[in-house]
Parts: C-alpha cells; sequence; structure tokens
C-alpha cells in the first residue's frame, strides 16, 4: 500500500487547516493512518468524504471512544494516549458544542506546555549563568551542547504554550 | 485557569442544564445525548468530547455519581447535590424569563 507524509506545522497553531486539509486529502484518496515525527503518515485507498476532529485526553477510558463511536465518530489514531483523532461523516456533529468546553480542551494543553516550557527556561538561564563561569574546555563544550539541547526542547514547548495561549485569548474573546 | 469553573458559582451553563436533567434518571453517556437532542427537538446537540468533559467535571463536583455497572458504558444519576443545584438554576432562568417578558409583554401595551 502506497503511504504518503505530510507535514505539520505545529497542532498548537494549524490544528484546524490541517484538520481540514486532512479532508481533502481523503476525497483525494489519501487517509490519515496515523501522527509521524513533526506530520502525519497517510496511506492510500478510495476517496471518501469525511471530517477529522482532534481531542487532547489524558488516558481516557472505553466510554469515551464509545462516545465518540455511538455519535458517529471513528477513531482514526493517538499520539502518546493523550492526544486522539476522529473521522466522522460530513454532518456528523462538532465534537465540541459549546464554548466552555472548548475553552477547556486548550486551556488544559496551555497549561501543561506552560510548565514544561518554564522548567526548561530556568534550566537554560541556569545553564547560561554556569557558561560565564571559567571552565576547561571540556566541560565547556558539555555545557554548550546541553544548552543546545534545552533551547531545542523550550522552542518545541514555549512556541505551542504561546500558540494555546493566544488560541485560548481568541476563544474568549469571540463569547 | 479555574476561570471557567462555574460549577463551583453555582450556575450553570446550558449544557450542564440539561445532562443534569436527563440524569434526573440513570443514563449513559449517549442516552443522555438522545435525551436531550429529544427534548429539546435537536435545538441542543451536545458532542462527543463536551460530553465527556462535562460528566468527569459534574462528577468530581459531586453532581452526579456513576452507578455500579458491567463496567463498560457505564451509567450516571444526579446526586441530592446536583438537584439541589439544578433547581436553583432553574428558578435563576425563570428569574430571567419573568424579567424578558415584563419588559417585551410591556412594550405592546404602551
Amino acid at each position: 500500500m502506497n503511504r504518503k507524509y505530510m507535514a505539520s506545522w505545529g497542532l498548537a497553531f494549524a490544528e484546524e487547516r490541517e484538520m481540514e486539509k486532512l479532508g481533502r486529502m481523503a476525497a483525494q484518496g489519501w487517509h490519515l493512518e496515523k501522527f509521524a515525527p513533526l506530520g502525519y503518515t497517510l496511506v492510500e485507498g478510495e476517496p471518501a468524504d469525511v471530517q477529522y476532529s482532534l481531542d487532547y485526553r489524558k488516558r481516557p477510558d472505553e466510554d469515551y471512544f464509545e462516545l465518540f463511536r455511538a455519535s458517529g465518530w471513528e477513531h482514526v489514531t493517538s499520539s502518546g494516549d493523550e492526544i486522539h483523532v476522529f473521522k466522522g461523516s460530513p454532518d456528523a456533529r462538532p465534537i465540541y458544542s459549546d464554548r466552555e468546553t472548548t475553552h477547556e480542551k486548550y486551556a488544559q494543553v496551555e497549561g501543561q506546555m506552560g510548565k514544561v516550557a518554564l522548567v526548561l527556561l530556568i534550566l537554560w538561564v541556569g545553564l547560561f549563568i554556569l557558561l560565564e563561569l571559567d571552565w576547561s574546555g571540556l566541560v565547556e563544550t558539555g555545557l554548550i551542547m546541553v544548552q543546545l539541547l534545552v533551547t531545542i526542547g523550550l522552542v518545541f514547548t514555549g512556541l505551542p504554550y504561546l500558540g494555546y495561549l493566544v488560541k485560548r485569548k481568541r476563544l474568549d474573546r469571540k463569547g | 485557569m479555574p476561570r471557567n469553573d462555574t460549577i463551583g458559582l453555582g450556575e450553570l451553563t446550558d449544557s450542564t442544564f440539561y445532562i443534569l436533567l436527563a440524569l434526573t434518571e440513570p443514563r449513559h453517556g449517549y442516552l443522555i445525548m438522545q435525551f436531550v437532542e429529544e427534548l429539546t427537538n435537536g435545538r441542543m446537540q451536545i458532542g462527543p468530547a463536551s460530553m465527556y468533559t462535562i460528566i468527569k467535571k459534574l462528577v468530581n463536583a459531586s453532581l452526579i455519581e456513576p452507578l455500579d455497572g458491567d463496567g463498560k458504558k457505564k451509567s450516571y444519576i444526579i446526586t441530592d447535590i446536583g438537584r439541589a443545584l439544578l433547581h436553583e438554576d432553574v428558578k435563576r432562568r425563570q428569574a430571567m424569563v419573568d424579567d424578558a417578558r415584563f419588559i417585551l409583554e410591556g412594550e405592546g401595551h404602551r
């Protein structure tokens, strides 16, 4: 079976756009199979008229998936038992039907991302100060390597955090 | 971020209001959805993610409780606290409707 990779700009920034794109891909016969590093894996099949929706939920129970199934949403794939994608017919009801629970969806991931980003930020500042001191060449190289890793981690949590923050603020404003 | 924790304030959102109404009798998640949809003639359709979020929240606030069942498809029933809160919210909503009637029906007589 043919597969293809679809890149993601990050769920914090492009969730709606990418879910819509997945729907357009399915109409062309390319169906979401699973998450891939920084993107999605699509598998070739019959073109289908479907829509995709994504939810964040840590370790949900069987009732969670049953609720989706019963309301016409088929579970496609999950990432880390926390991010779940569902597929429904174009007339399936939206998985979030009110503002309050939609707000909670983003507030929860925002808080999680924010916590990790904060820890990494403190670590980054700590390393920055450490590097100001005099070290032997070997130790300094080691510290620079660690700082590089922390910087990458900070980018991949800090930016999504800001993305979710902006999204939630926008939702709140819409009222 | 507990800004939207309206349950704590004793004011129910529309979805929460209808879910509590549905749970005056034991029902599981999907039956709640169907009940609400039929009761409101399709005006109120609760999505599965919203439903799951609200059920968890109501259980945590002790407004509903799970019934012992055969594991899958857990059913829930409203608690005394939940019922009291529901009655209070009905009064609040009734007062709003009364206010609106007073103004709008008064208009015609002017």
